[in-house]
């Protein structure tokens, strides 16, 4: 069953002379772990605020489990999202954020309180639950920011570099936890610049470069197909080693 | 209905942690009302209630000096002391010494030269009424002059003042030796006091009240600074709102709740009630201090109108006007430090054109047209028709239409900047 898929999809920001996102068709399939990887300026993450919805292409299509953008609450009921950056309120603690997120996603009470004391206690924070965010290491607000986009057991998850900046502690156990989010039916869609991890955690790789997919498989096919070692490897020879930024 | 409940909660808590903000919304404007009221009250005093201390450098040896002094006494403006006979020198060191801030010098032979110069007014008089020869030889009345040397601190108006009061006691004095000399004339004798009584045109009494029937009949600083500094209060909400606001973009919030499946107009009109709701408990928190704390504080108690219902009418414009302005400012800033200094610095300006710091009337033109354009002068005009003139709901209308337009503006350039950035 296909969890996502994009038809010839292309957008041209206002006041610019070239799309950014040019003719993507892909298919993402129920339970992948897919990787979109490229280099900066590439198109990556405009081509994930497409398929979040915060974009909407010029042209093209996308659906999420068949539903398409057009039917806007149903459309982002389908999917969880993890920006980069940290994207709650540090004033609050974590469960005030849990309980103000979850209502956003549209649970009721008793499902805030359920799911709220199961991924805290899942990440490691339950008990500085009352604790306000800003005093939080890096580490425990990159799982406060995960838990978020989880809250409503999402089928979809887009992630967007979410170990940037961690321990290596923090990054295994958020490895671990999407990995078991995974095996429980939830599709990865993940972005990030650190290759060994997605090497790690994906097992279907699209690279994308100057708005188009150049590459799209599985990762040990890609690997054979173009007699490279690791996805670093792959990454540097399909896109070359100049800076794009 | 639970979303907005939530939403209401989580801006309530991040609020109460907002120390800065919190200080600046409630502390600082009472601290304002507190001491401005102080010193324009102080000022009031000074002009109502304290006398100018004077000194009299008197170098006339008459009697009618004594008179002069006595009247100028009873005025009731100033507190005299009397120098006799010193030089310029040692009459300014008696003044630097005695805190006067105005001298009064009468030179030698003032009253002999005032009743010549009487006599002579009097002769033409009498000339022209037929009941004396025509004298061949021209009368020629020679011009007097008293001195007032003012303190350079006293400003224009006191100087008008103070000149106003020294002529009409001197009018009342010449007047009095005009009708002796015309009777002594005329009778050959002396006027009798009764007749003399009788002749001299008695004060005119002035009715003193105030304009619109039921309005406050002595307005003082209390009622000016409580609403103009309830006023500032709301819109310093800035401060707290705006960055409120920044961050929220700033951080990525507003793109995650963007994404959500939810609608963004609750969180917008979630942050309008809270805010809303602290703009009115700061009207009713101010209001309090200056009703019951300001009496023990020796300070004017705040009079309240006999319309809570156009005190609340009005509040409620102001204060929705004040958090449309914050959102605005908020929406469009990149930084926290462009809403904060922005904010700060375009609350004052505007503050200072709505008349909070000098009231409109005393602007020159061109900034009483400009003040127009701030919102502080409508919901100024508002509580002022509220609290001075006590007028009710429809008359107050006028004050809120602009009001809500400029709320219909600010919350149009939001939804259009947020359209704008992609946030809706």
């Amino acid at each position: 069953m296909t969890a996502l898929s994009l038809s010839q999809v292309s957008y041209q920001y206002p006041d610019t002379n070239f799309p950014v996102v040019k003719d993507v068709t892909l298919q993402i399939s129920s339970g992948m772990r897919f990787g979109l990887f490229g280099p900066n300026g590439a198109g990556k993450t405009t081509l994930m605020s497409l398929m979040t919805g915060i974009l909407t292409p010029q042209k093209g299509e996308i659906k999420i489990n068949d539903v398409t953008p057009s039917d806007t609450m149903e459309y982002r009921r389908q999917f969880g999202y993890v920006p980069q950056d940290f994207a709650f309120y540090p004033e609050l603690t974590p469960v005030e954020n849990l309980e103000f997120f979850g209502a956003w996603l549209g649970l009721n009470d008793k499902q805030i309180k359920q799911n709220t004391h199961q991924l805290l206690s899942r990440f490691g924070l339950w008990d500085v639950r009352n604790k306000a965010v800003n005093k939080f290491s890096g580490g425990m607000k990159r799982r406060v920011n995960i838990a978020i986009g989880v809250m409503n057991n999402p089928s979809v998850l887009f992630l967007d570099e979410p170990t940037t900046g961690v321990d290596v502690q923090s990054r295994i156990a958020i490895t671990e936890f999407l990995m078991e989010l995974n095996l429980q039916g939830t599709t990865l869609i993940y972005t990030s610049h650190q290759l060994k991890e997605a090497e790690a955690l994906c097992n279907y790789i699209a690279l994308i470069d100057d708005g188009k997919i150049i590459a799209c498989n599985t990762l040990t096919h890609l690997l054979e197909k173009d007699h490279v070692a690791t996805l670093e490897d792959l990454f540097l020879k399909l896109t070359g080693k100049d800076y794009r930024d | 209905m639970y979303l907005f409940c939530i939403s209401i909660k989580k801006e309530f808590i991040q609020l109460s942690r907002d120390r800065v903000g919190l200080l600046l919304m409630f502390v600082m404007p009472v601290l304002l009302a507190v001491v401005m009221t102080a010193l324009q009250n102080s000022v009031y005093r000074m002009v109502n209630e304290n006398r100018i201390n004077m000194l009299v450098c008197n170098n006339d040896t008459s009697v009618q000096t004594l008179t002069f002094v006595d009247a100028l006494k009873n005025s009731g403006m100033f507190s005299i002391q009397v120098a006799k006979n010193k030089s310029a020198a040692e009459t300014e060191k008696i003044a630097d010494d005695n805190d006067a801030l105005v001298i009064l010098t009468i030179p030698q032979g003032f009253f002999y030269n005032l009743q010549k110069q009487v006599t002579q007014r009097s002769a033409i008089a009498l000339q022209g009424f037929g009941l004396k020869e025509q004298d061949s030889a021209k009368i020629t009345i020679d011009s007097l002059q008293l001195q007032l040397i003012f303190n350079p601190v006293l400003q224009e108006t006191y100087r008008y003042s103070i000149k106003a009061s020294v002529n009409g006691v001197m009018q009342v004095i010449q007047n009095k030796m005009m009708i002796d000399q015309l009777y002594r004339s005329i009778n050959g004798e002396e006027i009798p006091a009764d007749m003399a009584q009788k002749l001299m045109p008695e004060a005119i009494a002035i009715n003193e009240s105030t304009m619109h029937a039921g309005s406050i009949p002595n307005p003082n600083s209390t009622q000016h600074n409580i609403p103009a500094w309830t006023l500032f209060a709301m819109f310093f909400s800035v401060i707290s709102l705006g960055s409120n606001m920044v961050r929220e973009k700033v951080s990525g919030s507003f793109l995650r709740l963007k994404i959500m499946p939810s609608s963004l107009s609750v969180l917008i009109l979630s942050k309008q009630v809270l805010f809303l709701a602290v703009t009115l408990f700061q009207t009713v928190l101010i209001f309090s201090i200056g009703r019951w704390v300001f009496p023990l504080l020796h300070l004017p108690a705040l009079s309240l109108p006999s319309s809570y219902l156009s005190l609340f009418v009005i509040s409620f414009f102001s204060g929705w006007c004040a958090i449309s302005y914050a959102l605005c400012v908020g929406i469009i800033a990149q930084t926290q430090e462009q809403a904060n200094g922005f904010g700060a610095a375009s609350i004052i300006i505007l503050a200072a054109l709505g008349g909070v710091f000098v009231p409109g009337f005393a602007m020159p033109e061109l900034f009483k047209q400009i003040s127009y354009i701030s919102p502080f002068k409508w919901a100024l005009d508002g509580f002022y028709n509220v609290f001075l003139l006590d007028h009710s709901l429809p008359h107050i209308f006028l004050n809120i239409l602009p009001l809500l337009a400029l709320i219909i503006l600010f919350q149009i350039i939001i939804y259009l900047t947020l359209k704008r950035k992609n946030l809706i």
